[in-house]
């Protein structure tokens, strides 16, 4: 197990380094000519050499690559062209928002997921596997984008039920800070106003970025399931007498879950990715809108300091998700 | 009667269409005994014995006749009452002891949860009879083999964990698919004999389904031969072994290596079996018969033997 | 005790049917899923539309009108109008063209540039193949959609780049579906022979390894194309994609976004749109997996 966990942690560092001559590479080298992005074409000759030379661009490509590792392996990931700020600082700044978002749309997606494909799978060909199928087709086809602003007209819009952006009406105040998390903190404060109100503001953001996790899950489960009902042991369990529902939670799910761990793992990517998004539809001020903001406003060191860091939490993320397998594997476990 | 199949018809549905797959098969067993069903692959032999427990998937219809357990009406018993059998009147042995246990929970746990299920313990009364259920099946070392996983065992050990499953609540019959085939030779024997040492302490019946005449020589009781969904000849295992007129069970048994010259070559018998799609109006067994003649287009009548010996062939008598 | 009974008359004859050959349990399986019908046949509709937009509609879809805009669904004017009053039933009909244009593209290239990495990587392996496969597994660090964004936005936004960002996130799922292939076709015998011939690798990796890894990659594309016009449609609606005027579903839902709560229509019918072709493409996919998955036979 510990030479696996070494061929992990070594395979990491290879895939950082990578990562970040990818981004290097996108953040210098691919856009062009960048001092001439940030003063503009009517800017003087005078002053767009005096910004090459202050970002280092009339360096050679290796010392520019050089300082940009230096950077990175300091935390220091450039400062932002629209907020003035280090990125790193910005990013510090948004992430709270983001996880709260993505922590509860995982959480709800991991367990209405596994339940609904448990069912799908166990009541394989009925009409509930019909319909669960359909629904998890669906949550894969939607844009989005496009669901989140059909949900503000209907919820918010049509129905007036819910609020549609930020995390918390306008004359409600922040809970202190603690952990970050809305919720968390005002419940620690004792503060139900602001609970009840952040609650109502993570309702529609966090169904629309779950459904679509949801679906995959769901897939994956009745997949795995479905394959674990028909091997040997199952059989020997029932010819043992076990019944049923004991047979589906103890002797299948464990054993279903394995194969589904790392495809988990792997669509977290797309939950981040859902996350820009729905952070931008909802107003949510979390580092996915952050990033598209950046995008507007062409600020290449936001933007890549933005995908780096994502790109690295996700990597550490399917490095966690490997060694849960390992604990719920005992064949791996020596 | 402990166990009485009598006239059961089975049909599978697939892709292709319904196809039959027993066809008014009977058999019966007496309390102690052990008796073998022996054929090739598709005999339908593992299909009668599954359908004792009821275990055939949702695509497998009963189309005619009855298994009675101590007068039970198998077939027409609730889910319920079946999970009451399953294990404790009726234990279940399976060919493949890789895969017949899960992978993911330890051989204790295994055990102690079929235990609790049927006699009703506590979680220590039944972790100490697990590890009782290990030493019955001559574990060397029952402490250690109940905390082990599955993949750290030999395929011995794990089919003897199997037995040790299906006999922890001594059922009255033990139904045993192919215990052996995949287990090295030496194995196979010490499996045997164990079995045959636990029926006779507990006087468990066993019904051993095998393909091999020569396990069935030196195991059974009596003896049934399959072929092609249903029984071709029946008795007790002397008369069928040395009394036999039924060129099936001919062919298994010179198709034995034992007793012969090494020079000799092994005798195969030729052919396949049929195309379950296209069941033969007449004997089953028409396709490959060396003795086939024109009558056996039409169904053989069972010939009567002594000791209750019956052969279903045209050819049958002696 | 029981033996087997004679009564002939009852005898369960049956009565053998033609054995189906490979083709008719495809088709048959294809039948008895409906799903997979109703997914086939909203596809056929999309194609159809995108060949024949210029006969749905005799509207223009770059057709500015002040005086028309932001006007509701009407006999004139199905899907209403947007802000600069240029006809939205028209620019989705022609946007049908771009998606479906796009989404094919980005899944032929990637598909074939992935398999010839992946016959390479596999068929060579050592350094060669070492090399590739660390490059796709840095790629594949990134979640795809934030790669794809940060792709198009050091290249600068515009319908080519978004294509070539695209299809650089999707090339590594094929490049490890086509070597974990050629691993299996370099044992076989005719490529054995073919090197005790003498002949040059690429010529094996050509005439003997490519065709026979093809199917498989040919299945994950389809399985991969709604994702990939998902993608384009996702890269739009960002500003990364395709730019204004053209009508693209991305883009259309990016401007509509504006006055979504005013004109419910704007962004509601584009949005549509991506959702039944993408729905359709992964209903085909599904199906296509089923009917391939020896154990859902039934």
């Amino acid at each position: 197990m510990w030479a696996v966990i070494r061929n992990r942690l070594l395979m990491l560092i290879v895939v950082i380094f990578g990562v970040s001559c990818i981004t290097f590479l996108m953040s210098n080298v691919i856009p062009g000519d960048p001092a001439r992005m940030i003063v503009g074409v009517k800017a003087t000759e005078e002053t767009y050499q005096r910004v090459r030379e202050q970002m280092g661009l009339n360096d050679p490509l290796y010392e520019q690559y050089l300082n940009y590792m230096q950077g990175l392996l300091t935390g220091d990931l450039g400062t932002s062209l629209r907020t003035q700020q280090p990125v790193i600082e910005d990013l510090i700044t948004y992430f709270p928002a983001t996880l709260e978002l993505v922590l509860y749309a995982f959480l709800i997606a991991i367990i209405l997921g596994v339940f609904i494909g448990v069912l799908t799978a166990v009541k394989n060909n009925s009409m509930w596997d019909h319909i669960g199928r359909i629904f998890s087709i669906s949550g894969v086809s939607l844009p989005v984008f496009w669901s989140g602003l059909m949900a503000i007209i209907l919820f918010y819009g049509v129905l007036g039920w819910l609020p549609a952006s930020e995390r918390l009406d306008l004359f409600i105040d922040a809970p202190p800070t603690i952990t970050g998390l809305y919720t968390i903190d005002s419940l620690l404060a004792g503060d139900m106003e602001a609970f009840s109100n952040s609650v109502l503001h993570l309702i529609m953001p966090v169904s629309i970025l779950a459904f679509v996790h949801l679906s995959a899950i769901t897939r994956q489960i009745r997949a795995s399931m479905l394959d674990v009902l028909q091997q040997d042991y199952i059989k020997t369990a029932r010819a043992n007498g076990i019944s049923s529902s004991f047979l589906i939670i103890r002797y299948a799910l464990r054993n279903a879950l394995m194969p589904a761990v790392t495809v988990v793992g792997l669509s977290i990517g797309s939950l981040l990715g859902g996350a820009v998004v729905t952070e931008t539809i909802f107003n949510w001020p979390g580092m996915g809108k952050y990033v598209v903001d950046s995008i507007g406003s062409l600020d290449f060191p936001a933007i890549m300091g933005f995908t780096i860091l994502i790109a690295i939490g996700y990597v550490l993320i399917n490095l966690l998700v490997d060694l849960l397998y390992m604990v719920l594997d005992p064949q791996i476990r020596e | 009667m402990l166990l009485e199949i009598t006239d059961l018809s089975l049909s599978f549905h697939t892709l292709y269409g319904t196809m039959p797959v027993l066809d008014r098969v009977s058999l019966s067993i007496e309390p102690g005994e052990i008796v073998g069903i022996v054929g090739e692959s598709g005999s339908g032999k593992s299909v009668t014995a599954q359908s004792v427990l009821r275990l055939l998937d949702r695509n497998a219809t009963y189309t005619g006749g009855s298994i009675r357990f101590k007068g039970q009406d198998v077939l027409g018993m609730k889910e319920k009452e079946i999970q009451g059998l399953r294990g404790k009147k009726i234990g279940m042995v399976f060919q493949e002891p890789m895969t017949a246990l899960n992978p993911t929970m330890r051989i204790g746990k295994q055990l102690a949860n079929v235990i609790r299920k049927h006699q009703g313990v506590t979680q220590a009364e039944a972790d100490r009879l697990a590890v009782e259920a290990l030493a019955a099946v001559q574990m060397k070392d029952p402490q250690k083999v109940f905390r082990q996983y599955p993949h750290e065992l030999s395929g011995g050990m794990r089919q003897r964990v199997v037995v040790a499953l299906a006999m922890s609540s001594p059922p009255e019959l033990l139904i045993a698919d192919e215990p052996t085939t995949a287990l090295d030779v030496t194995v196979q024997a010490e499996v045997l004999k164990l079995m045959k040492e636990l029926s006779t302490q507990t006087g468990t019946s066993v019904m051993l389904i095998t393909h091999d005449i020569g396990v069935v020589a030196n195991m059974c009781d009596r003896v049934y031969v399959m072929y092609g969904g249903t029984v071709v000849e029946s008795g007790k295992t002397e008369e069928v072994l040395f009394h036999s007129n039924h060129p099936y069970t001919r062919a298994l048994i010179e198709a034995l290596p034992e007793g012969k010259p090494k020079s000799q070559p092994l005798k195969v018998i030729e052919g396949e079996s049929f195309n379950a799609r296209k069941r033969p109006v007449g004997c089953v067994f028409w396709d490959r018969c060396p003795k086939r003649t024109a009558r056996c287009q039409e169904k053989p009548p069972v010939v009567e033997g002594l000791n209750g010996h019956r052969i279903a062939c045209w050819e049958g008598k002696r | 005790m029981q033996t087997p009974q004679t009564s002939p008359a009852s005898h369960p004859a049956v009565v053998p049917e033609r054995v189906p050959g490979t083709v008719q349990i495809f088709w048959s399986r294809f039948r008895k899923n409906p799903l997979t019908m109703v997914g086939g046949v909203i596809f056929i509709l999309f194609v159809l539309i995108a060949l024949l937009a210029p006969v749905l509609t005799g509207n223009d879809p770059n057709q500015v009108r002040m005086d028309l805009a932001l006007q509701k669904p009407s006999a004139e004017h199905w899907f209403g109008t947007d802000e600069v009053g240029r006809d939205l039933f028209a620019r989705v009909i022609y946007g049908t063209r771009l998606s479906l244009g796009m989404g094919i593209s980005i899944i032929i290239v990637a598909g074939l540039v992935g398999t010839i990495l992946g016959a390479v990587a596999g068929y060579l392996g050592g350094k060669i193949g070492q090399i590739i496969m660390r490059i796709m597994d840095v790629i594949l660090a990134f979640p795809t959609l934030i790669l794809a964004m940060a792709l198009s936005a050091a290249m600068g936004p515009s319908l080519m780049n978004a294509i070539l960002a695209i299809v650089i996130v999707k090339i590594p799922a094929f490049v490890r579906l086509a070597r974990s292939e050629t691993l299996v076709v370099k044992e076989k015998l005719f490529v054995k022979a073919a090197q005790t011939f003498g002949l040059s690798d690429t010529w094996i990796i050509v005439r003997h390894i490519i065709p026979n890894v093809i199917t498989p990659v040919i299945i994950q594309m389809t399985l991969d194309l709604g994702d990939a016009i998902l993608m384009v449609a996702t890269l739009g609606f960002l500003g990364l994609g395709v730019q204004p005027p053209t009508p693209e579903w991305g883009a259309i839902i990016s401007t509509g976004w504006r006055y979504f709560l005013d004109q419910w229509w704007y962004p509601t019918f584009p949005g549509i749109a991506i959702f039944l072709v993408t729905i359709s493409f992964n209903i085909i996919g599904d199906g296509l997996r089923d009917m391939l998955d020896p154990r859902s036979a039934r």
